[in-house]
């Protein structure tokens, strides 16, 4: 359920913006999700269509791209993607889940994906020293709307 | 068109605005004891009755659990984001809470991504103060947060110990402050006496500080040979009757009653 709260802080954050810059409707609002996050897309599009009714934003078109992560260990040069990690993670994370009202249990990451560095060693060497291409949540790429 | 402002930190103001006042407790260096003295003021804030907030963001070591004795706690959150931890009338919030005894090894961009997420994300609701522990030193994850809260009500408490070393690194940390445009409420002296009770020998140097840059000197906290054993038994930090008192002491300076 993670997903309602950062759709509305997407929905707060375009509002605020036309609101700066007099546009009347915004059409269109393109954002960036961390796949590390596992946020669900089609959670956040209906969150977004209740959300920002109401606001300048009803009515825009969502578009959610998924960020892929690659994991680079600093000791062995090692490389790595999100399938291969998420076998450790899961294993790691287990004991750690958070349960929302709904009874679903997430693991930390969906809430604070740079967790990772707590969770995950390379699957090498087993160094926890290894860098993240990707080190963010969730950012809005682009933002479009009309002032008529 | 470029947007101004981050998804974050909309979320994050938003929580603030329902926030009286925080209280930055910070120092320029880690080893001073600004974690046990963010935990023992938030619960003697909470014990005059005040609706109060304690948000563990030492990034480097998490420790108000263990300072509290908060144990086998399972993290909840609803749409509104992450519910903090309730502790003796207050409510709790820490990384520890969510990596437990995992090492917390973050990188550079890593570090101040989680302190923006653990601040838009934890649900507060409405309190009287927030007490913010902050990541030591003066690096981004520091800046971010005080860069975050200065938006609102806020003063800044700068834990410090008496002696010489501690005194260099005060001085650039009050530098900073000021520059930033930081409200800094005073300086919270720990470990103020020797053991035993007698004066600690470098108090007079923070005092002189103080006086000649217009600090208030808001604690004395004095060393109590018996908290590291409350710390130990997890007694409550009240069970430590020097270092409680002086606490208390503080609370009185920071509220007025």
């Amino acid at each position: 359920m993670h997903e309602w709260s950062v759709t509305q802080s997407i929905v707060e954050a375009v509002t605020r913006f036309a609101e700066e810059k007099g546009l009347k409707r915004i059409t269109r609002v393109e954002i960036e999700v961390n796949e590390l996050s596992q946020l669900e897309t089609d959670i956040m599009e209906e969150a977004f269509r209740i959300l920002a009714q109401g606001t300048p934003a009803q009515n825009a078109e969502l578009i959610i791209l998924k960020s892929p992560v690659h994991f680079v260990c600093k000791n062995c040069g090692y490389r790595w993607d999100l399938k291969e990690a998420l076998r450790y993670i899961q294993e790691a994370t287990s004991g750690h889940s958070i349960v929302d009202e709904e009874g679903t249990s997430d693991p930390p990451l969906h809430y604070l994906p740079m967790l990772v560095y707590s969770f995950l060693k390379c699957p090498k060497c087993g160094s926890r020293d290894f860098e993240l291409e990707n080190p963010f949540s969730v950012r809005i790429k682009s933002v479009e709307g009309e002032r008529e | 068109m470029s947007l101004q402002v981050e998804p974050w930190e909309v979320l994050a103001e938003k929580r603030l605005s329902e926030i009286g006042e925080t209280l930055l407790v910070g120092s320029g260096k880690g080893g001073v004891g600004k974690s046990v003295v963010s935990a023992a003021l938030a619960l003697a804030l909470a014990k005059k009755g005040y609706k109060v907030g304690l948000f563990d963001l030492d990034v480097h070591g998490p420790s108000i659990p263990a300072i509290l004795g908060i144990k086998n706690v399972r993290l909840t959150g609803s749409r509104r984001g992450l519910e903090p931890v309730p502790h003796r009338g207050m409510k709790v919030m820490s990384l520890a809470f969510l990596v437990g005894d995992n090492p917390l090894p973050l990188k550079g961009a890593a570090k101040t991504e989680v302190v923006e997420d653990i601040i838009s994300n934890t649900d507060w609701g409405s309190l009287d103060y927030l007490v913010v522990d902050l990541p030591p030193g003066t690096g981004d994850e520091m800046l971010l947060s005080t860069r975050i809260f200065r938006r609102h009500t806020h003063r800044f408490l700068v834990v410090a110990t008496p002696s010489i070393i501690a005194l260099s690194v005060v001085k650039r940390l009050v530098s900073l402050l000021r520059d930033e445009k930081i409200r800094i409420a005073g300086i919270v002296e720990n470990m103020a006496t020797l053991p035993g009770g007698a004066p600690h020998p470098g108090s007079q140097l923070l005092e002189k500080y103080a006086e000649t840059e217009n600090l208030r000197v808001l604690a004395k906290i004095p060393f109590d040979e018996t908290l590291e054993e409350v710390l130990l038994k997890g007694a409550g930090l009240e069970n430590a009757p020097r270092f409680w008192h002086a606490v208390e002491g503080l609370a009185e300076s920071l509220t007025g009653t």
